[in-house]
């Protein structure tokens, strides 16, 4: 059994390699950078995984050996890919990503290094005793549907897609919307797409056991590296310190901890929204105009959309807001041939995605009520302030009122980054502004009581885009070693 | 104010920050609220035992060394409070364990009711995900109905009004029924 979910594992791991090192820019050694695609190998697998698995179970009755031949037919399509790029990059010259910044090892970083390791291993060991423990089964969201899912996916066999049906088509669907009195208050969840449920269920097949170790094992996963690719991303673009910065923060978010160890798609969807920014990042660092790690880009983006229904809005939002940055200054042509790399790369997981929708799942609760009352609802002043109120007030206590903190930072160490002249940056600031105010309008809509779905969800919601925020907020802000530099030049300027 | 000094306060920031923020998170944690909570009752309950002896006429010598023993006897009680609290099965666990006689007899079906006394639906989510892939309805108009309840008592007349016909008591507040 050990032999087997390692294999469930290892093979996803190879998958992702290959595609990550297929689509990477050409480095003097495949060791460069090696952590970083190390850690978005394992994402990238997992979601190749899981929506081949699901895609495999249209085309076969699931069984353990179709599910491991499929997955090696995978394995060796990615590794043909990898090595006709390989061939087809070799006369090409090498590209190192443009560095900024140095690292100093002060007794200060020092420290910080010292005790992110005592918490991080204080956290691991933390972590994997309530899961196992308490909470094995994960929090009610897990029980309700991403271990659900997992179970039909599973135990469904080849009629696994009656419970689809059987839901979508028996009873009053989702016209009578009293939450308590719903027929099927699966509804609620109906739409979920199936990266999390879809990628357990594969491994409960490898070991053909239904065991709460695979969620455990996939949400500590998830949780440690999005932690160690915050770190390695930063360490590359801004230095180990910004890195070991951005680590303590999201090391220091519990609500970070607490939707781990929940087993709910919170953390990985913050995965793949941090995988998006990046390889944007990278590809606007590297000397070598190849636009390889926007298709990644694009794919990662369509596998957070594979994740969670906010995926889609994440989606959404970056080529709304690319438009904001390149059209007026720039023009259409330009916006077109800079987010084309990005829709070929989103392209197999939206067709994936659309079929979804269309064949198997009600359309999402929150538009259940029709385009009526959801204009009802957007022109209510009262409900628009009292939305505004409780949304406002969740917001800016998130993690501990986490948002001061940076505020508070920034005002001391300052930053020499121009935003307007960094297309990225730029663009994803208001990509998270845009976000935020997508979930504001979708608790306007809602047509469940907005107030409790606040404070029940924002929190949650918000983790989504925690860790690119520090991401973002740690590639603006001047590192330890820049402000040092800086407060040097200002002494020469006096003397 | 010099860069340097900024620096330094903005990293202390960050580190403060960080643990201040999970100092927060466990105070606001039920599970820890809980333990410190029966911790504290098992402190009140030995106090008055002290008490009491104090009230009985007990040299004071005899008092503090009584006490110390008491101190001893509570932190190996919070110690066991806390083991047997990680030793508990979860929820879930116990529920599935509960439910496991009730699946022989829904082979070969797609979708079956719910009933219960409680508004809330979490035992309407613990029996779809052990029943799972059965469908599990949250109503009574179905062949065959699954009763959780949390007031045993209050099973048959919910039954009778639901028009329900009791096929199998599991125990535990869990039923099965079919409609007429």
């Amino acid at each position: 059994m050990i032999f087997l979910l390692l294999l469930s594992f290892i093979i996803p791991f190879f998958i992702g390699f290959f595609i990550i090192n297929g689509f990477w820019f050409r480095q003097e050694s495949i060791l460069s950078g090696f952590a970083l695609k190390f850690i978005l190998s394992i994402g990238t697998g997992v979601g190749v995984s899981s929506l081949v698995f699901f895609m495999s179970l249209f085309l076969f009755t699931p069984s353990r050996n179709m599910v491991i031949v499929f997955d090696f037919v995978l394995l060796l399509l990615s590794l043909v890919f990898y090595v006709f790029s390989i061939k087809l990059r070799r006369r090409m010259p090498c590209s190192e990503i443009q560095i900024d910044t140095v690292y100093s090892n002060t007794t200060i970083m020092k420290l910080v290094s010292l005790l992110l390791c005592l918490v991080i291993g204080l956290f691991m060991v933390a972590f994997s005793l309530r899961s196992i423990i308490k909470d094995p089964h994960g929090y009610i969201d897990a029980v309700g549907f991403f271990n659900l899912m997992a179970r039909v996916l599973f135990r469904g066999g080849e009629d696994w897609v009656n419970f689809y049906t059987l839901i979508k088509w028996n009873g009053l669907g989702l016209s009578k919307l009293e939450y308590m009195d719903m027929v099927f208050p699966q509804l609620l969840h109906h739409s979920y797409p199936l990266l999390l449920p879809g990628f357990i269920a594969r491994t409960w097949y490898y070991i053909s056991e239904d065991t709460t170790t695979v969620p455990i094992i996939i949400t500590l996963m998830f949780t440690f590296l999005t932690i160690g690719l915050l770190y390695t991303s930063l360490s590359i673009l801004r230095g180990k310190s910004q890195g070991l910065l951005a680590t303590l923060l999201i090391v220091g978010s519990p609500i970070y901890f607490q939707c781990g160890i929940n087993q709910v798609a919170d953390v990985p969807i913050s995965f793949y929204y941090l995988s998006t920014i990046i390889l944007f990042a990278l590809n606007d660092r590297i000397f070598e105009k190849n636009k390889s790690l926007i298709v990644l880009a694009g794919f990662t983006a369509g596998l957070s959309a594979w994740t969670k229904n906010e995926g889609l809005m994440f989606v959404l939002m970056i080529f709304v807001a690319s438009a904001i940055v390149y059209i007026p200054v720039k023009g259409l042509k330009f916006y077109i041939k800079k987010l084309l790399p990005f829709t070929i790369g989103l392209l197999p997981v939206i067709l994936v995605i659309i079929y979804f929708k269309i064949y198997l799942v009600e359309t999402s609760y929150v538009f259940a009520h029709g385009s009526g009352s959801i204009i009802d609802k957007l022109i209510d002043p009262s409900r628009f302030l009292n939305v505004c109120q409780v949304f406002l007030k969740n917001l800016f206590i998130y993690n501990t009122g986490a948002i001061f903190v940076l505020f508070v930072y920034y005002i001391l160490l300052g930053s020499n980054v121009v935003i307007k002249q960094n297309v990225v940056i730029s663009t994803f600031l208001i990509v998270f502004i845009l976000y935020i105010t997508g979930l504001f309008t979708t608790y306007l809509i809602s047509p469940l009581d907005p107030g409790s779905m606040i404070t029940a969800s924002l929190k949650r919601l918000v983790t989504h885009l925690w860790p690119s925020v520090i991401f973002i907020f740690f590639l603006i802000v001047n590192s330890p070693e820049e402000s040092d530099s800086t407060s040097e030049q200002e002494r020469l300027v006096c003397c | 104010m010099n860069y340097r000094v900024r620096k330094k306060l903005g990293v202390c920031l960050l580190i403060i920050f960080s643990f201040f923020a999970h100092g927060y998170w466990i105070s606001c944690s039920t599970s820890v609220k809980t333990t410190i909570e029966s911790v504290g009752k098992i402190k009140r309950a030995d106090h008055e035992v002290v008490f009491n002896e104090f009230e009985k006429g007990s040299s004071h010598k005899r008092i503090v060394l009584d006490d110390n023993a008491k101190k001893s006897g509570i932190i190996n009680k919070a110690i066991s409070l806390i083991v047997n609290s990680l030793r508990k099965t979860d929820e879930v666990t116990l529920f599935e364990k509960n439910i496991e006689p009730l699946k022989e007899f829904l082979i070969g079906v797609d979708i079956v009711g719910f009933v219960s006394d409680l508004k809330s639906l979490t035992y309407f989510y613990y029996v779809q995900y052990s029943i799972a892939p059965i469908v599990l309805a949250n109503d009574t108009e179905r062949d065959l109905v699954v009763g959780c309840f949390h007031d045993y008592s209050k099973a048959e007349n919910i039954a009778q009004r639901e028009r329900l016909l009791l096929v199998k008591n599991f125990g535990n507040g869990l039923f099965l029924f079919r409609s007429f």
